[in-house]
């Protein structure tokens, strides 16, 4: 007899997805991670489009990473062209795609982790609003602040306009710089009154290994040249244990990266060209940021970041850490919007040059909030695009998801045939899930668990 | 207490998060209504069968999702598409210029650094990307990509207090900051060419900006901040064809067609949000319904 169990669909995540179980005999058989997300095409309808609108219109492939999307996009197209833009505009973009980290974490945080965090019965915001009213102030206070650099630099909220290849289209004045910075006193007090509240709660807690698993996988990120934490620019190192196994630039993506399909899903399998499709798989984002770095260059964030190493040592495979790490970040964008904000020249007015087109491939990178992401176009000589490749960090992420929920569910087999505790385990295993904050739509989008234990199929779903 | 929906479907979820910019009113909103279906931010997982105002996000592009909105239509009182995904097909609709089939092989297989393994069969794909009026009755409509967090609480307290949402009546230069000077260049320029005048209209300069065939209410943020608009919320209440009238407004103004105007080159401008919905589609084969 087999039993299938499904999550379906997955919820307090970005997109539309599900999770295939099939359990026969106590034995795992089968799992799968369907991302459902309508696929939408964006390399193909990105061809024969102006490049320089490639910024706006790629975008709009995610409504959480549109900041990285549209930088990283910008990037790949100024890489084909062989353009230098003024150095204000790189600080204007560096501080634009730290504020995009502290909208995404405080969302996160308080909207989709905290619920499972601090274990309440409505698992919501509202349900969080209720059992801990200052940390959901906070983070409401936090996403504002990002949301109001976000629409300083980048001309509005969401869906951001002003990079264009050779810089930004609109620069910072003295006074929008001023208001910004004095803000920024109150966001750095409440990222830690929300980093306050997640460390005690992981200070508190009874560790336990099998909540989340452990998995091995290659780390991969972003670093700068000191091996800094970095998000806008730099190397991409791949660290496995405490060996860094590769480091390169964007343009080597095309030597050192692979994609491949799978049929349960519309988002793509990456993995690192000479390692192969199984173990080249990596993880990237929060946690794969803290593996991949030699240090964290800001003081407060640091300290959390110590607080981090007692609790879990890194280099760390415990998935459990996830939502930890992305509170320090969460504490590292407030420093490095506020570092940026601080540096006069932000406010130079000539903020780009004018370029010109030419035929060639741009290949770039840039740090999202859960995850690397890259972008390379194939640009004619008149400046349109005839080829264009996006990979988001589920893509990244997309197999490591699969092999956690898999030991997971191998562990915990007795559980999810068990009618008892069959709705907790499901879960624990959408916590698992959210832990990455993938973002389906990006990779394509929510998910569901559809579970079979011996040829039952279970689909009822508790509904708090 | 009115119960509300909200989902998301084939877009990126961004107009939601334009939502969650409410922030303070949001909770409000949801504490004096009960919100029955929200998958992305609660854990409830059926679609209730008694719904009073559903709110969809995202256009149509699988076979799932259609039937997932014809019982959403059934079940509820009043819906509304949020966001030109919903409204009018929305970007991805730029996709529809090829059939679905070959879409998925093109860039599953055939792209460059993509090892072809097999095709994903997760669901069954439509031929093109739809707005959702396409396959059920849609009550009211809150374009823009994504809407102005404005216009979502306006829409929402209007209804929720008996009255009727009205659309703008405007188009985006109304609230332009920019000022026309009455003498267009006859040069369609790219935006990276020149650094654009600051205080200058756009268009004026050259600079292909959507603002006259746009609706209004959005304040002109993007001309504002240096970018041309690029037709985000779709066509005026007076036009239905966002790209025709935009072309009527560039041969009026400047008298002449521009010189380097090139259809297959800016049909990503006219109609990047529009598409599917636009008369253009409907004159290739086929129309955007199969």
């Amino acid at each position: 007899m087999t039993e299938s169990i499904q999550i379906n669909p997955l919820t307090r995540l970005e997109g539309t997805g599900k999770v295939k179980i099939e359990i026969k005999d106590n034995t795992v058989k089968d799992l799968q991670l369907n991302i459902a997300v309508g696929p939408r095409f964006f390399e193909y309808l990105l061809i024969n489009k102006q490049a320089e609108d490639a910024p706006r219109i790629s975008e709009r492939i995610c409504g959480i990473c549109y900041v990285n999307h549209h930088l990283v996009a910008v990037k790949a197209v100024e890489d084909a062209w062989g353009v230098q833009v003024p150095e204000v505009a790189t600080l204007l973009r560096r501080t634009l795609n730290a504020a995009s980290f502290i909208t995404s974490h405080s969302l996160h945080l308080a909207f989709l982790a905290l619920p499972d965090l601090i274990n309440i019965k409505n698992r919501n915001i509202i349900g969080v609003a209720g059992a801990e009213p200052a940390v959901a102030q906070a983070a409401l206070q936090l996403h504002e602040y990002g949301n109001r650099v976000v629409a300083e630099l980048g001309g509005r909220i969401v869906h951001v306009v002003t990079a264009v290849p050779g810089g930004q289209t609109k620069g910072l004045t003295g006074e929008a710089r001023y208001k910004l910075l004095r803000e920024g006193r109150t966001a750095i007090i409440n990222a830690r009154k929300m980093a306050d509240a997640v460390f005690a709660i992981y200070e508190k807690r009874e560790a336990d290994p099998n909540e989340y698993m452990s998995i091995k996988a290659p780390y991969m990120g972003l670093v700068d040249k000191e091996g800094n934490y970095e998000l806008y620019d730099g190397d991409i190192r791949v660290k496995q244990g405490n060996k860094i196994i590769n480091q390169f630039s964007a343009q080597d993506y095309p030597k050192k990266l692979e994609e491949t399909t799978t049929s349960h899903s519309f988002t793509k399998i990456m993995y690192l060209k000479d390692m192969g499709p199984i173990s080249g798989q990596t993880r990237v984002g929060p946690l794969a940021r803290m593996n991949v770095i030699d240090r964290l260059q800001w003081t407060t964030s640091a300290e959390y970041l110590k607080r981090y190493d007692r609790l879990f040592s890194r280099p760390c495979d415990d998935t459990a850490a996830y939502n930890l790490a992305r509170t320090i970040e969460l504490v590292a964008a407030v420093e490095e919007v506020l570092e940026g904000l601080g540096d006069d020249s932000i406010t130079q007015e000539r903020t780009r040059e004018p370029v010109k087109a030419r035929a060639g491939t741009g290949y770039a990178f840039v740090e999202a909030p859960r995850g690397l992401l890259h972008h390379s176009y194939e640009i004619d000589e008149k400046g349109i695009i005839k080829a264009a490749n996006i990979v988001a960090p589920t893509t990244f992420n997309h197999k490591s998801i699969e092999n956690n929920l898999r030991v997971w569910a191998d562990t915990h087999v007795a559980q999810l045939s068990s009618q008892s505790n069959r709705d907790d385990a499901l879960w624990n295993m959408e916590k698992i899930v959210r832990a990455y904050d993938p973002c389906l739509s990006c990779s394509v989008h929510m998910v569901e668990i559809d579970l079979t234990v011996d040829g039952e199929n279970y689909k009822k779903r508790r509904n708090p | 207490m009115v119960k509300i929906l909200l989902l998301g479907l084939s877009g990126d979820s961004g107009c939601q998060i334009a939502a969650v910019g409410l922030h303070e009113k949001l909770l409000k909103l949801l504490s004096d209504n009960e919100l029955v279906y929200a998958p992305t931010i609660m854990d409830a997982k059926e679609i209730p069968s008694q719904i009073d105002v559903a709110i969809l996000e995202g256009g149509l592009r699988t076979q799932h999702e259609v039937e997932t909105v014809k019982k959403i239509r059934k079940n509820s009182e009043i819906v509304i598409t949020l966001g030109s995904c919903a409204c009018f097909g929305g970007v991805p609709g730029l996709a529809n210029l090829r059939e679905g089939d070959t879409l998925l092989e093109r860039v599953y297989l055939e792209q460059q650094g993509t090892i072809p393994g097999p095709l994903p069969i997760v669901d069954k794909l439509l031929p093109k990307q739809v707005p959702i009026s396409s396959y059920i009755k849609v009550d009211y409509i809150i374009p823009g990509c994504p809407p102005e967090v404005n216009d979502i609480a306006g829409t929402l307290t209007t209804l929720l207090s008996g009255g009727i949402p009205e659309l703008s009546q405007t188009d985006v230069c109304e609230k332009c900051p920019r000022d026309r000077v009455g003498s267009y260049s006859k040069k369609l320029k790219r935006i990276y060419d020149e650094v654009a005048d600051p205080k200058r209209c756009l268009l004026e300069q050259g600079f292909l900006c959507m603002g006259p065939a746009t609706m209004g209410g959005c304040g002109a943020p993007c001309p504002a901040a240096g970018m041309p608009c690029d037709g985000c919320r779709g066509p005026t209440i007076k036009n239905s064809d966002q790209g025709l009238t935009m072309l009527d407004a560039l041969t009026s103004l400047t008298g002449e067609i521009n010189e380097n105007f090139n259809l297959p080159q800016h049909i990503g401008i006219l109609y990047r949000y529009t598409y599917p919905a636009s008369n253009l589609a409907k004159l290739f084969k086929g129309g955007n319904r199969k």
